[in-house]
């Protein structure tokens, strides 16, 4: 201020004063020398004022703008007959921070009868199709979204999204986040606050206010401290261009001349929506909180344009000393300076009195964190940074102001959270590790990912790359391998499952032994595999050949070893939970590979499409193999290794997944999926320790209780063209009938049936597999 | 198949768009199938079974044609539009949504390799008729426009042997 001050004769030279005689011939020496001295001044100026120039356009145009991308969920679909419950709708709307209150008719608000909802939707712009705004009576019935329809005028509405929540930013360390409001998304009520309480001749001056600071001077020297600054809201924007909170009389100069070029250069209404994305309201961790747009989501959890009075009044208040004032450190102090910004607004006619005494009455409206969403999937949201990676250079990541939506479903990940949360619970101080992927099986979008028991920490993500043996996860493929023979394997098609001993990689004997430790002289196909048997997996894979087996596994997406050995037909391979996923994702779409995906589009800060990542998909097995192995994989659920999973879901007919576990428990997987989604979960210890459990005590349990909390649907696929059911022999696997003992029901290719049938009246053998015929026949 | 029919009535314009998009000499020797007489299911095609537990046979087969929700004619309405206007990236996101509705509709695979093969994606064009075959069991007319669609995706990939091929499939139904 100082500076503004002493700068001004300066500027302004002399004005005749009259000397006589001698004395003027002086007084004209001296006036033209200070004439000239003000020419070089102004000229010095100007040179230094074009100096400054570049640094101005660059602060004010350039890099200031640097804005974080900012990712989204996946809108949610609502539509009549859509799988969903009202748990899950309340999940997604939290998500989206809508409040709850008693009509649900305030945009972002939404009210519950029961299984009746209410709710406003906000609107938005997305790639996949824009959506208004709108009012909507949604009604649950029968396990599923029953009625949805407007709510004023009830008619019924085909569909409607909410609008994608916000799960983050991609900034670069420490950089700040950014969400940047044009001025017409800023409610005039706040402008006019602002410049009622901050810079009343905004309008008018030219950069700087002379009748500020001296009305601030007065301010302050009557209250003996600094209580007014006459800094105008130019002055305060040039002040946050520079980081340093340097006050130096150069460098007050300096801004006072930046001030008056931004003014020169720059319209009001520029200036003042830079300002109002600029201003410094507050911290959150390292992060600064920066312009009223972020600062409404930091502080109310909504956008700008649905905050009350009293809230504006409060962002406003925040300006004068986002410290000082922090609603949530300083309540009553905050709520002095809010109330003193409302009885301002008051007096200049902004609000009138009852307007203001309301608002006075409401309480600050804070929630607890407001960024919540900042951060809180980083397993998720590292997925999608490598796929960003590819197509975009990271400093247009963090600087672009780019929209990034995902594929990430609100509902999946938090029951993937809660779930991989209440099973670890169990185990006490020595839980093991987890981590899951979540799927959709039609078109490989990733709904959500654990990296770890600790998930909201972004550390060591395990899901993407803990690579670790997978076990009977592969035994698909080699299944898949000979089902793709059919003039030699059927499903009912019986396997040895006599002690082998084989030469291992090292050319030592290799002897696989089941879980059970126990051994049959034949079990059929289906049975190897939803029993999850290894000797007659590794009978098979000897028969075949290694190398059809890995054919099978490259096919469904699985990465194949340099080497093969013998026991990677048993799982000895590692990999991640992500190829994990991506392998089941071909068997539970019927051998239609789709690359699994993160994110669907990329916008531009004006909404602008730059990249779209479409679904695509290959047909890699062909229909009637798929088919027949995913009924050996529903086996798996219904009576096999999976058939715990009745007391997780009740009603696993519309289920398939296979159990894995490998030697001595170091790891337990579960991969299961049903008509729409695909988990596959994984436990064990980073430091690869055995913990004791398997695929089916240890993963299973997870998925269990992730789609105990979820809506889905059951699998139904249609029988292809060829295929037929008919009834096998369970323990020869040659034909047999309906009421024949040992007569099992399987799709098999009508043009390869077994050509032999066995006598109908057959009774089972008194001998030490009785039990166990019996519950594969399900007696 | 009353529903059915009242989607693929709805999508045709998108079929025959695909084919003012061949070539001539790609032309499917046959005019495109009639809808109203193709679409009824052929009296001696075989009625595709639903995958059941064999526990169940004896129960009465579930109702094999799934029901089609409004959100999904809705979308199809969208993408009809934005493909006429030669928007094909929004109609592919259309009917990507639609798809995730309901995945089980041989139509909507159908209509989305004819907005690939629109978009000159051919590749995918032939991969998701193919998926749309795989689910149309028993409806020979919607089977024979995608093989025929097949045949002018290899066509366009310079693969005279493939499309051959695919004619031949086409012709076979």
């Amino acid at each position: 201020m100082s500076a503004n001050k002493s700068r001004k004769p300066r500027r302004k030279g002399q004005t005749g004063a009259r000397q006589p005689g001698l004395l003027r011939r002086w007084a004209g020496r001296v006036l033209g020398l200070m004439l000239t001295l003000a020419l070089i001044s102004v000229g010095l100026l100007a040179l230094y004022a074009k100096s400054l120039e570049p640094e101005l356009r660059e602060h004010f145009e350039g890099g200031r703008w640097a804005v974080p991308a900012r990712v989204y969920a996946r809108p949610l679909e609502l539509f009549a007959g859509k799988a969903l419950s009202p748990a899950e709708l309340q999940v997604e709307l939290e998500e989206l921070g809508y409040r709850r209150t008693s009509s649900g008719r305030e945009s972002g608000s939404w009210s519950r009868n029961g299984a009746e909802f209410h709710l406003s939707t906000r609107g938005f712009n997305h790639p996949d199709g824009e959506e208004l705004p709108r009012q909507l009576r949604v009604v649950f019935a029968n396990g599923q979204l029953s009625t949805l329809e407007g709510l004023r005028n009830g008619e019924p509405v085909g569909l409607a999204r909410l609008e994608p929540a916000v799960i983050g930013s991609l900034h670069a360390p420490h950089q700040e986040d950014r969400l940047l409001v044009r001025l017409d998304q800023v409610p005039e009520s706040l402008i006019a606050a602002l410049l009622v309480v901050e810079d009343r001749n905004f309008h008018d001056h030219r950069g700087l206010s002379f009748t500020g600071i001296a009305r601030a001077a007065v301010a302050n020297i009557r209250a003996g401290r600094v209580v007014q600054g006459g800094s105008t809201l130019t002055q305060q924007l040039v002040k946050n261009f520079y980081l340093t909170a340097d006050q130096t009389l150069q460098r007050k100069f300096t801004e006072a001349v930046m001030a008056l070029l931004l003014e020169h250069y720059y319209e009001k209404d520029e200036i003042l929506e830079a300002y109002l994305n600029e201003v410094f309201l507050g911290q959150r961790g390292g992060r600064a909180i920066h312009g009223f747009g972020l600062g409404a989501e930091f502080y109310f959890g909504r956008p700008l344009e649905e905050l009350s009075l009293a809230q504006q009044a409060l962002l406003v208040a925040m300006v004068r000393g986002p410290s000082r004032y922090n609603p949530r450190r300083n309540p009553e102090r905050a709520r002095d300076r809010r109330d003193l910004v409302l009885t301002l607004m008051a007096r200049d006619g902004i609000i009138d009195e009852t307007e203001a005494r309301s608002a006075m009455a409401e309480d600050l409206g804070l929630v607890t964190d407001g960024q919540r969403h900042q951060g809180r999937y980083p397993a998720f949201m590292d997925l999608v940074r490598r796929h960003l990676q590819r197509d975009y250079r990271r400093e247009d990541l963090i600087s672009d102001g780019l929209h990034i939506h995902t594929t990430l479903a609100p509902r999946v990940q938090r029951a993937a959270e809660a779930a991989v949360d209440a099973r670890l619970a169990q185990f006490g101080d020595d839980a093991p590790q987890a981590a899951l992927v979540s799927v959709n099986v039609e078109d490989g979008e990733v709904v959500g990912v654990v990296g770890g028991a600790d998930y909201r920490y972004a550390g060591f993500n395990r899901a993407l790359d803990a690579r670790r043996p997978i076990g009977s996860l592969v035994k698909p493929a080699v299944y898949l391998a000979a089902l793709r023979e059919p003039s030699r394997y059927g499903l009912g098609s019986v396997l040895s499952d006599e002690p082998v001993t084989i030469q291992d990689e090292h050319g030592d004997p290799w002897t696989p032994r089941n879980y059970d430790g126990s051994n049959r002289d034949q079990v059929p196909l289906w049975l190897a595999l939803s029993d999850s048997l290894n000797v007659p997996t590794v009978h098979l894979g000897q028969s075949l050949g290694l190398r059809r087996v890995a054919r099978s596994w490259a096919d469904l997406g699985g990465r194949v070893p340099n080497s093969l050995y013998p026991s990677f037909v048993l799982g000895a391979t590692e990999h991640s939970v992500l190829e994990m996923a991506q392998v089941y994702q071909t068997v539970a779409a019927e051998g239609f590979r789709s690359p699994l995906r993160s994110v669907r589009a990329v916008t531009d800060s004006d909404g602008e499409l730059l990249s779209r990542y479409s679904l695509s998909t290959e047909q890699a097995v062909d229909p009637v193999s798929s088919y027949l192995l995913q009924h050996a994989l529903r086996q798996v659920v219904s009576q096999g290794t999976a058939r715990g999973l009745q007391g997780w879901v009740g009603d696993t007919s519309g289920l398939a997944g296979k159990t894995g576990t490998t030697d001595d428990y170091r790891d337990a997987w579960f991969a299961g999926y049903s008509g729409d989604l695909l988990s596959v979960v994984w436990i064990g210890h980073d430091d690869n320790r055995s913990h004791g459990l398997t695929g089916s005590s240890g993963a299973l349990p997870i998925w269990g209780e992730q789609f105990s909390r979820l809506s889905y649907r059951p699998l139904r696929r249609q029988t292809p063209g060829g295929v037929e059911a008919v009834w096998i022999d369970a323990e020869t696997g040659k034909r047999s009938d309906e009421g024949c003992e040992g007569a099992v029901r399987l799709p098999y290719i009508a043009d390869h049936l077994p050509d032999e049938t066995v006598d109908c009246a057959g009774e089972p053998g008194e001998d030490d597999s009785r039990g166990f015929w019996d519950r594969v026949l399900g007696r | 198949m009353g529903l059915n029919a009242r989607l693929l009535v709805l999508l045709l314009p998108l079929a025959l768009g695909a084919c003012t998009l061949m070539p001539p000499e790609h032309q499917p020797t046959e005019p495109a199938p009639e809808p109203e007489p193709a679409e009824a299911p052929e009296p001696d095609a075989p009625e595709p079974e639903v995958d059941e537990p064999p526990e169940e046979a004896a129960e009465p087969e579930p109702e094999r044609e799934p029901a089609i929700p409004d959100a999904v004619i809705e979308l199809v309405a969208d993408a009809r539009e934005a493909s006429q206007n030669g928007n094909y990236d929004q109609a592919a996101a259309y009917l990507e949504r639609a798809v995730r509705i309901s995945p089980d509709l041989a139509p909507l695979w159908q209509n989305l390799a004819v907005v690939r093969f629109q978009q000159g994606d051919y590749g995918q064009a032939e991969q998701m008729a193919r998926r749309s075959i795989r689910l149309a069991d028993g409806d020979r007319a919607l089977q024979r426009r995608n093989w025929q669609l097949i045949e002018a995706s290899r066509a366009e990939q310079g693969d005279e042997e493939g499309a051959h091929e695919a004619r031949r499939q086409a012709e076979g139904i």
